[in-house]
């Protein structure tokens, strides 16, 4: 039965279909908005968002949760360097973003700690926890062995490159 | 080409519903991230502990609750404080457990393979949420909370909650 189990996420993940839930999927259907987005505070109303990556051979999709601060869009990883979608940032940052109805491109520029990634953990605390935290920080970087935190990777949103 | 293809489906019509029944009845604990299990798998334990500090080591809690009509096991965000058990259940996460902990507070939890009956108690005080939210969002979220922070109550996006629960021995009969 795991086996089973294991067959079918890998035939989900493959497909021409975006994430359904808490499963992967694979290429986004559909075309691309053509708005460039200035300020992605919208994003507060989805407490989930699909995010398109490119693997090696297929395009892989997941559902995460985003954050927008001072305009700008984040996303989150929990475990990141296990996760695949974030093995496949590494390789190349071009993101298709599944927000409501709409197709976003987006390149993904990973943020190291200080403010602007304390920021983020505020606003993350703010809108899936329900608490305000003024002195809030985000713990980035390698967890330090006999640590029990997540190792928790952060994204920006930056615009797509122009296409040549 | 049709005979294969609808043979074909019909195989994995059938691989789905065993996975389902699997995943929801047969599993013995959940299987997937955000999708409910069925009763969990264990022994039933001869005694309580006094003291659940030892459980901090898991990451998650399983949980069992028998409110609805079919048995619904979670793995639940959970901390060990003051010796008790206690449940976080952000609403990101969805209300299940929550709604059945509303209609019937006794549950069941799975830890090294035994099950321990416990009752669910709702926190609600600001302070103690706030001493339990510190090390769970560092542990699940690598963020440190620091001091000032405050439940944010009806201000909260809609719908956004973090629902405390501590875990009591139930009564004696």
């Amino acid at each position: 039965m795991r086996l089973a189990a294991v067959a079918l996420l890998l035939c989900t993940a493959c497909g021409p279909w975006g994430p359904k839930g808490i499963l992967p999927g694979g290429s986004f259907l559909g075309g691309v908005s053509d708005d460039r987005v200035s300020d992605w505070s919208f994003t507060d109303q989805h407490m989930l968002v699909g995010v398109e990556t490119r693997g090696p051979w297929f395009r892989h999709s997941v559902t995460i949760l985003c954050l927008s601060v001072d305009g700008k869009l984040y996303v989150m990883a929990r475990h990141a360097p296990s996760k695949s979608w974030v093995q496949n940032l590494g390789r190349d940052p071009r993101v298709r973003l599944a927000i409501g109805d709409e197709l976003y491109e987006g390149r993904a520029v990973r943020i190291a700690d200080g403010p602007e990634a304390d920021a983020v953990a505020r606003a993350f605390l703010r809108k899936y926890v329900g608490i305000d935290a003024p002195n809030a920080r985000a713990l980035a970087g390698a967890v330090a062995e006999g640590d029990d935190r997540a190792e928790v990777w952060t994204w920006r949103i930056d615009a797509p490159e122009p296409r040549s | 080409m049709r005979r294969v293809l609808r043979r074909a489906a019909l195989i994995l019509a059938v691989v789905l519903v065993a996975l389902g029944l699997w995943v929801r009845f047969l599993a013995g604990r959940p299987v997937l991230p955000g999708v409910p299990g069925g009763p969990l798998r264990g022994e039933p334990a001869s005694e309580l502990p006094a003291d659940w500090m030892f459980a901090n080591r898991d990451d998650y809690l399983l949980v069992e609750s028998r409110a609805g009509t079919l048995p619904y096991s979670a793995s639940a965000w959970f901390l060990a404080h003051d010796g008790r058990l206690h449940l976080l259940l952000p609403s990101f996460f969805g209300d299940g457990l929550q709604r059945r902990l509303a209609g019937d507070p006794h549950l069941r939890v799975a830890f090294d393979g035994k099950l321990y009956e416990q009752v669910a108690v709702r926190v609600t005080d600001d302070t103690a949420i706030g001493a339990l939210l510190a090390p769970v969002m560092r542990r699940q979220f690598a963020i440190e909370i620091g001091a000032g922070a405050r439940a944010l109550g009806a201000a909260a996006p809609e719908g956004v909650e973090m629902a405390v629960f501590r875990l009591e021995d139930p009564q004696s009969p």
